[in-house]
């Protein structure tokens, strides 16, 4: 083990935690030599420390914890679940219309995930907006994959497009999470989109 | 060595909660995926609950009172670890896993939390035995080898344990080597635990190789004893794969239970009255037998069937023997001399040794003791003579004036009971002539 439980500390500077931006969701940092051997992880994190052999090792509980050999690598990854809205404009699908989908994550398998997000720089953090932009592109894939119309029953739709959110998202750097579909709604159904098209003609 | 104990079940309750986490994450993922969302919402509070699910240790005034409650929690995290490994993860399942924490966080101390975990375990059948012992397995082995005086509790869990191990097969004993694989103990840490054990709780009997329950074993022996009315020890310890000395060391115990229990001549197991019915039993089908067929028969040695044979005819009425060496029915041996005599009237006693493979010698005393007790039979040096017999054929001598050669030989070498006889015809032919004349029936 390369880590273990310590006493809480009172002043930041004698931790390491993620930085406090309700927009990060996944934060690493590598603890090298000259710096402070202390880090917290939060309630609402889950985190892991790669150590030096490599072994990727999850962390229990919330608390404070010290590195014991170094370097080792932490990954913070925000536990509570967020709600994200994607869409797909209509210009970009065929059928004459744009998608959107209320969308959560839930972090199945940390292992895999964190090998597909951890790079060689000291520190690094993944915000909503790279999350976004990568369901974003999945949606994308999906509704284009399954051919879905407005006609169709929606409890189907949403069926549908989480299956194949699912399908798609194993092959993403977001392989190890599972994609919750929560709902599937169309261009036309959205105020805005319906003042912007008057507007338009 | 508290602190060896605390730090154990410190580090133990760390590692089984992120087990179960990990476990019930991938479950969840499955759950949401397949959009059971009923299901994933319960499971992801009980990740919460299980992650929450430490003693505070600023809550204990005593040290003794929080490794206490470490013991509680670490055996209610390893059933529950168990369960959700060995069954399908319903709604069922973990309301089960949510009452036995709260058992732990009841405070109730870890002997009251097996036996509470055991009862809701209970409901599952086979599952809820398999799932109970090897959670009480895994928590067992947290401090077995590590700690040398275990808490009065703990010593508890691992009888219940042993308990549910030993009435789970069909058999009411188990190798301690076979239990200690299956708790993943080594064997001698095992065995000297077992031992305490043995000492305060006078049901239970720890040899050197098994373990067994003394109840269990005397229900065990009365049902083997009912159907086959022996065992021989030599069986037993080749079925129970231990030495004899293991075998008698349990059945000296289980015979303070087991009134009548008794291990005759140090090699066959039964009572005194299933033994002597047995022995009735198969000279009743033999008429008359030998010492040697019956110790081949049972598979012992013939010095000792002849002492256990002496000891126990006393007691069976129906069983007499010739010199330990011919054994026989009382009422039947009649029968078994007349269906070798036939309708001969004299036989010679090597025919009756002959038939049974022993010696003239002792069949000779034997037939002499028959011949005392019953008037038909008369040994005349080494002929039996059957006097009905001989009484016929005088008779038909007498009406036919014919002479037989087998009433001359006898008549010959033995003329004391052959002249007896000849009277007793003559008496009665000249009584029946006596009878003719009366009735006036003479022509």
């Amino acid at each position: 083990m390369c880590f273990a439980s310590t006493k809480p500390k009172f002043s930041e500077k004698d931790y390491i935690m993620p930085p406090r931006d309700p927009d990060t969701v996944i934060f690493y940092y590598e603890i090298g030599k000259k710096d402070v051997k202390c880090f917290r992880v939060a309630e609402y994190e889950d985190a892991y420390i790669i150590c030096p052999s490599g072994e990727i090792k999850p962390i229990g509980k919330p608390g404070f914890y010290q590195i014991i050999s170094i370097p080792a690598k932490i990954i913070w990854i925000r536990s509570s679940r967020f709600v994200l809205s994607v869409g797909v404009p209509r210009g970009v699908l065929p059928g004459g219309f744009g998608v959107n989908a209320d969308l959560s994550l839930y972090l199945q398998y940390p292992e895999i995930f964190i090998g597909n997000i951890i790079t060689a720089e000291k520190q690094g953090k993944i915000s909503i907006d790279d999350i976004r932009k990568e369901l974003r592109k999945l949606l994308e894939n999906a509704v284009r994959n399954l051919q879905i119309t407005p006609e169709m029953e929606r409890r189907k739709i949403v069926d549908l497009v989480h299956g194949e959110m699912n399908n798609l998202i194993s092959r993403t750097w977001l392989n190890g999470f599972i994609c919750d579909v929560q709902s599937v709604g169309f261009s036309f159904e959205c105020e805005l989109s319906k003042l912007l098209d008057e507007l338009a003609r | 060595m508290s602190t060896i104990v605390r730090s154990e079940l410190e580090s133990y309750i760390s590692t089984e909660q992120m087990v179960i986490s990990k476990r019930l994450r991938g479950i969840i993922a499955e759950a949401i995926k397949n959009r059971e969302y009923d299901l994933s919402t319960s499971l992801e509070a009980l990740v919460s609950s299980i992650r929450m699910f430490t003693p505070l240790k600023s809550s204990y005034t005593r040290p003794m009172d929080y490794i206490n409650a470490l013991r509680s929690y670490a055996l209610a995290l390893s059933i529950i670890s168990e369960m959700l490994g060995e069954v399908h993860i319903g709604k069922d399942v973990i309301d089960l896993c949510k009452r036995i924490l709260d058992l732990a966080k009841e405070g109730l101390p870890v002997g009251k939390i097996a036996d509470g975990a055991r009862e809701l375990l209970s409901g599952m059948g086979e599952a809820g035995n398999k799932i109970f012992i090897n959670g009480c397995r895994k928590y067992v082995n947290i401090l077995i080898g590590k700690v040398k005086e275990l808490d009065p509790q703990e010593l508890q869990i691992i009888k219940e344990t042993v308990k549910e191990i030993i009435g789970h097969v069909e058999r009411p004993y188990a190798r301690i080597s076979d239990i200690s694989r299956i708790l993943g103990t080594k064997e001698k840490d095992l065995l000297s635990i077992l031992k305490r054990i043995a000492g305060k709780d006078p049901n239970i009997i720890v040899t050197k190789s098994i373990i067994t329950i003394k109840d269990k074993m005397k229900d065990y022996l009365e049902k083997r004893i009912r159907e086959s009315h022996y065992m021989l020890i030599g069986d037993l310890a080749r079925e129970w794969s231990v030495d004899i000395g293991d075998v008698l060391e349990v059945l000296g115990e289980v015979s303070d239970i087991y009134p009548g229990l008794e291990v005759f001549e140090g090699i066959v197991i039964s009572t005194m009255k299933s033994l002597s019915d047995y022995f009735v039993r198969l000279v009743d089908d033999e008429m008359v037998t030998s010492t040697r067929f019956i110790a081949t028969k049972m598979g012992v040695r013939i010095d000792a069937l002849r002492k256990i044979l002496v000891r126990l005819h006393k007691y069976s009425p129906d069983i007499i023997m010739g010199d330990s060496e011919i054994v026989a029915h009382r009422q039947k041996i009649c029968d078994w001399l007349r269906s070798i005599i036939g309708d001969r009237a004299k036989v010679y006693v090597e025919e009756f040794s002959g038939r049974l493979g022993v010696s003239t010698k002792v069949m000779k005393r034997f037939i002499e003791d028959i011949a005392r007790m019953y008037g038909e039979f008369v040994l005349a040096k080494n002929e039996l003579i059957y006097v009905p017999n001989l009484s016929r054929n005088i008779l038909s001598e007498i009406t036919s004036r014919k002479e037989s050669s087998e009433v001359r030989d006898i008549i010959k070498k033995h003329p004391d009971a052959v002249e007896a006889e000849i009277f007793n015809n003559i008496n009665k032919i000249l009584k029946e002539f006596e009878e003719k004349i009366s009735r006036g029936s003479v022509k």
